[in-house]
């Protein structure tokens, strides 16, 4: 797991992000362990107490439980992951879509440059939220 | 969350204009590293002076829910300049820390003394400033205090002494102790704390979490004639010839500038809100 300080996004929402992608990845699955807060945050080079932030939003968002004795665990599918990431994706596009529908772009032409940032420039796209 | 520290209302005055801390509000809870950031002279060192008691002051001042002299034994503290028995190594050192002090580790003092690759059996006289610092860190980390105040723990030392300064500051964290320390370098701010609170001209200006810095605020840049927006939305704003820029909170202002096509909008890392509230506020 890379964390970026310098990221606009906070860092406990950078380790959130990165649970839920190791499990729509298949790098975890439904019922797998994941590192303690103290490992994590060991490995990672980050404060103990951000790792629980994360830890506590997504045990709160019901991505993770914890069993006494045995530590984080993953409580979704990568099926229930990836509703999640979808409904994401429609909260975060809403606005564009709403500003550029009423400037006057049709869908189609909407469409075309959503395949144009799909199919190469993605690199080039900043985190920005 | 519990306080480890409580602090109302402190005020501090030294004879001459410097220095002075004005009605000080801070709390710190346990588990968290606390930075003060600030420029010199904004009250940063005569804040953690008065929290050790080593001035007089005027105000409320709790640590670990009682007075600091009752206190004294369950916080370790590196001054910014570090003084020592010249005459001493390290390992005669150690054993002097034992001997004064009930809950001193004497084999995580070692660890650390090995980790930092210093000499067991030289005189400390001989030590480079890195070395000194290195030696004051090992004992300090070993005491098992439930507070660690530090005054720029990281000055004079090396990169790699550096890190492994911040590493061991993580890891005491992990061991359940608090942490409060000043700093001027933003960047090993951003890779410890918490919170971090911001003193400006003895008065502590900002106080809030690393994470909600990013979440809640937000910067633009706009044309310097820009006039939609009142003060009380903002932060701080700086104003040069080319152009305005605004530093808020203001979710009503955020959301239309948002949407305005002549502001540009960054999320401030923890180095330019800390510049903008130095060089804005003046303005607001």
């Amino acid at each position: 797991m890379k964390i970026e300080l310098r990221s606009p996004l906070p860092v406990y929402k950078q380790i959130k992000i990165k649970v839920k992608e190791a499990v729509l990845q298949g790098r975890i699955n439904l019922d797998d362990a994941i590192p303690s807060i103290r490992e994590l945050a060991r490995d990672i080079n980050v404060n103990p107490n951000t790792v629980a932030r994360a830890y506590r939003e997504l045990e709160h968002e019901k991505i993770i439980f914890s069993r006494p004795g045995v530590g984080y665990m993953i409580n979704m599918s990568r099926e229930q992951i990836k509703e999640r990431f979808l409904k994401e994706l429609e909260d975060e596009l809403k606005r564009p879509v709403k500003r550029f529908k009423k400037a006057g772009i049709s869908k189609d032409e909407f469409d075309r440059v959503i395949k144009k940032l799909w199919n190469g420039s993605g690199s080039n796209i900043k985190e920005n939220r | 969350m519990s306080e480890v520290v409580k602090i109302k209302k402190l005020n501090k005055v030294y004879p001459g204009p410097l220095q002075a801390v004005r009605d000080v509000n801070l709390q710190i809870g346990q588990g968290e590293v606390h930075a003060l950031l600030g420029p010199n002279g904004a009250g940063n060192t005569t804040t953690i002076k008065s929290i050790l008691g080593f001035v007089q002051y005027s105000g409320e001042i709790s640590v670990l829910n009682s007075d600091i002299d009752s206190r004294r034994g369950r916080i370790a503290f590196v001054p910014e300049e570090k003084s020592f028995y010249e005459f001493l190594t390290p390992s005669g050192a150690i054993t002097l820390c034992e001997s004064i002090l009930p809950s001193f580790d004497r084999k995580l003092a070692l660890d650390y003394v090995k980790r930092f690759s210093l000499p067991l059996k030289k005189k400390i006289r001989d030590f480079s400033h890195g070395m000194k610092t290195s030696l004051y860190l090992s004992l300090t980390f070993s005491q098992g205090a439930d507070l660690y105040i530090f005054d720029e723990p990281t000055w004079g030392l090396d990169p790699i002494r550096r890190d492994d300064v911040l590493n061991i500051i993580r890891n005491t964290l992990i061991e359940g102790s608090t942490v409060l320390y000043t700093s001027h370098i933003i960047s090993e701010v951003e890779r410890i704390a918490d919170r971090v609170s911001i003193m400006m001209d003895g008065h502590v200006v900002f106080t809030g979490y690393l994470d909600d810095i990013k979440e809640k605020y937000r910067i633009f840049y706009l044309p310097v004639d820009f006039s939609h927006y009142s003060t009380d939305q903002t932060e701080a704003v700086l104003k040069d010839r080319e152009k305005l820029t605004i530093l808020t909170k203001d979710t009503d202002l955020i959301d239309n500038l948002g949407d305005d096509p002549g502001a540009e909008m960054t999320i401030p890392d923890l180095e330019l809100f800390f510049q903008l509230f130095l060089r804005g506020r003046q303005y607001v």
